[in-house]
């Protein structure tokens, strides 16, 4: 009988899912992974939760606490860094420690850490590694898993830097191994609007409350941060007096310059929780920076579990509207 | 604290230290109107008061810098370009890594316009072992305070030692500061058979530490006759650093053992400090913890939520006051009171249940 790994659909999941589950699945695990978010999850999370802490890590709870009792053992891994120069937040620094202190009893959970900080450094590979002596004794073999993996993680990625959607871009890489199919659309004469915020807002849509479809459905396209390549992100970043030293806040303030430049972006939507340390400083950074660019509007939205989904529509339609009457007078000024 | 121990050497080597006022309810406002909404309390308060001393005629301001999970290394960026935004004009020194040594003597090269190693090093030194001291005496402060019998004489004692650390500028002389200061906190008497309440505080460094920031808490609670406990001292913060008090413990190591069960990796900040220490203090008998952070502090959240299995595996009460610019200091000394009033209780119940309670000296 094979082992159930369980994997909650929160946080990291929108960006290493393709590589997690093709590695366990190679070693014969089984991957159960919980149910998109629901009121109940969070409603649940909030409550073994501190209050203050932010709606994905109160989501991540409430995926957890769905997952438990089905599982033999949970992968709740220990993100410190990813790169050398950049910390993730640190409540993943804290993550499996703060499962485990808030919800009992739970399965054994597989929190190995990666990190390239320091003098104590735990590559990638190390980490899958570590991870695959749990399901077999063949080095070789995890060797091959975690190569088979990083395809299609890298695979998955790619597709996303083209502009597919999240979960069309997880099919895609997870149903066949061979290249990426689909071409960007390239449609120059579509306005779009650039979506910024950490990979668990882009692509959790009862987080963001289907943020992009509201927006597709009045004529944009959508470009998220998910879209731009590293080099695109780091030569923004270059251009500040300091580097933002976070993972996810470089991602976030990397493409919004990029948004910022690009004449066919026509507006900046900023995703981010109530109470969020590291975006506190980095909508900062965004919003000093795109105003001074030139005149891209920038909406920022803040996400916590007291929501109503009218609130959100008006300030969204307020917004397009903006965008709209902007786009009209630029044709009448050219004609 | 740490501006006494910096501001008289500095002068005496020819820099113009201007002292911003003592932090009040307007600088306060002054940071939180130019400060991102969710920026946390150490950072508006450090912004109002930056405005106050540009506004008394600094033209440069010191603040380290930094890389890790915490937003503190990221202050001076953000601080920078707020007060150009406003207009003023002052150049910004920082240190690019606040942990190292080097960074930190070209950062007080760039204050005290000192050329050679030699003398930089020994300036260095001279403010750690003043910080040091000065953290001495707060400690003996809040051993003796809670236990004298004469009432006010530990704060003369306190106030005196203090003045005199402040103008001692060479090592013999500061040497013989902390001999007068130990001689005199030992000469206080104090009430025979008094077992104070002990409670200690933990929580995040610069709140900890700044009297205008967590309204002076540490000093009421001594005041009101509690022995406090603290995890985080300045001169410790450095020494795990800097290591320049050779025969004390890394305290980072120390909590970093105590912690284990619960918190395997520092998620940045004090949080290891935070869950090691309240495991240290709980078996060390302490009676009960107050956990003081800023809002939306992201290291001490992680501790929080963690700290509520230690309460519940260690049976230890803790009460956790979370500060912002809306905090009134009646609504804090009103929670106060009332754990106060649930320490107290807790002691005599547990008194009935077992008559004869030791207490370990310390001192």
């Amino acid at each position: 009988m094979s082992v159930k790994v369980g994997i909650s659909r929160g946080l990291l999941y929108y960006r290493y899912f393709p590589l997690w589950q093709t590695f366990l699945q190679e070693l014969g695990c089984e991957v159960i992974l919980s149910t998109p978010t629901t009121k109940q999850m969070i409603t649940q999370g909030a409550g073994v939760a501190v209050s203050d802490l932010c709606l994905p890590v109160k989501a991540y709870f409430g995926h957890i606490l769905s997952l438990k009792d089905r599982v033999d053992l949970l992968f709740v891994p220990r993100y410190i860094s990813i790169e050398e120069d950049a910390y993730m937040c640190p409540k993943f620094l804290g993550l499996p420690d703060m499962v485990a202190s808030t919800i009992q009893p739970l399965p054994p959970l597989i929190d190995y850490p990666i990190n390239y900080k320091g003098r104590k450094k735990a590559t990638e590979s190390l980490f899958y590694e570590k991870v695959g002596k749990l399901f077999s004794r063949d080095l070789k073999k995890i060797r091959r898993a975690y190569q088979v993996g990083l395809e299609r993680q890298g695979n998955f990625r790619c597709l996303q830097r083209r502009g597919v959607s999240f979960e069309k871009a997880l099919d895609l890489s997870l149903s066949s191994s061979d290249g990426p199919g689909p071409q960007r659309e390239v449609n120059a004469g579509e306005p779009q609007i650039g979506l910024i915020g950490r990979p668990y807002y882009l692509n959790d849509p009862f987080l963001n409350k289907g943020i992009s479809e509201k927006v597709i459905a009045r004529g944009y396209r959508i470009m998220t941060t998910e879209s731009l390549t590293e080099t695109e992100v780091n030569r923004q970043i270059s251009k500040l007096s300091k580097r933002v030293y976070w993972s996810f806040g470089k991602e976030m303030v990397g493409s919004a310059l990029h948004f910022a430049e690009d004449p066919g972006v026509k507006g900046i939507i900023n995703l981010a929780s109530f109470g969020c340390g590291q975006d506190s400083f980095n909508s900062e950074i965004v919003s000093y920076h795109v105003k001074r660019m030139g005149n891209t509007p920038l909406l920022s939205l803040i996400f916590d579990e007291h929501w109503s989904d009218g609130g959100l529509v008006t300030r969204l339609e307020a917004f397009l509207d903006v965008i709209d009457r902007q786009g009209k007078l630029n044709r009448k000024g050219k004609g | 604290m740490l501006h006494i121990a910096v501001t008289r050497l500095f002068r005496d080597r020819g820099v113009d230290v201007i002292l911003p006022p003592k932090p009040t309810r307007k600088t306060l406002d002054l940071g939180t109107k130019y400060s991102p909404e969710f920026a946390c309390f150490p950072f508006k308060l450090t912004l109002g008061n930056m405005i106050e001393a540009l506004e008394s005629g600094a033209d440069a301001i010191f603040m380290p810098g930094g890389i890790g999970p915490c937003r503190f290394g990221y202050y001076d960026a953000i601080q920078n370009q707020i007060l150009k935004g406003l207009g003023y004009r002052f150049t910004m020194g920082s240190a690019e890594d606040p942990d190292r040594l080097s960074d930190m003597l070209d950062l007080m090269k760039q204050v005290a316009g000192l050329r050679t190693k030699g003398a930089l090093l020994k300036l260095f030194y001279l403010i750690l072992v003043r910080l040091s001291i000065l953290d001495y005496a707060l400690k003996r402060y809040f051993y003796t305070k809670p236990r004298e019998a004469i009432p006010n004489e530990t704060d003369m004692v306190f106030r005196e030692s203090v003045q005199l650390i402040d103008s001692s500028l060479s090592l013999p002389s500061l040497l013989r500061a902390r001999l007068k200061t130990s001689s005199w906190f030992r000469k206080i008497a104090l009430r025979p058979g008094v077992t104070p309440l002990r409670i200690g505080i933990i929580g995040e460094l610069f709140m900890t530490v700044e009297p205008s920031a967590n309204t002076g808490i540490d000093m009421r609670l001594a005041r009101m006759g509690i022995e406090v406990w603290k995890s985080v001292w300045l001169s410790d913060w450095v020494n795990d650093r800097f290591r320049f008090k050779p025969f004390t413990r890394n305290q980072l190591k120390l909590s970093a053992r105590y912690a284990r069960p619960y918190l395997r990796f520092p998620s940045g900040g004090e949080s290891m400090e935070s869950v090691g220490k309240t495991v240290l203090f709980a078996k060390r008998g302490v009676d009960g913890i107050i956990h003081i952070f800023p809002f939306t502090c992201m290291p001490e959240l992680v501790a929080q939520t963690i700290l509520a299995k230690v309460q519940r595996d260690l049976d230890i009460p803790i009460l956790t006051l979370i500060f912002d610019e809306h905090t009134a200091q009646g609504g804090i000394d009103t929670r106060i009171e009332a754990f106060i009033d649930l320490l107290e209780r807790r002691r005599h119940s547990s008194a009935f249940a077992s008559p004869i309670s030791t207490h370990p000296n310390r001192g």
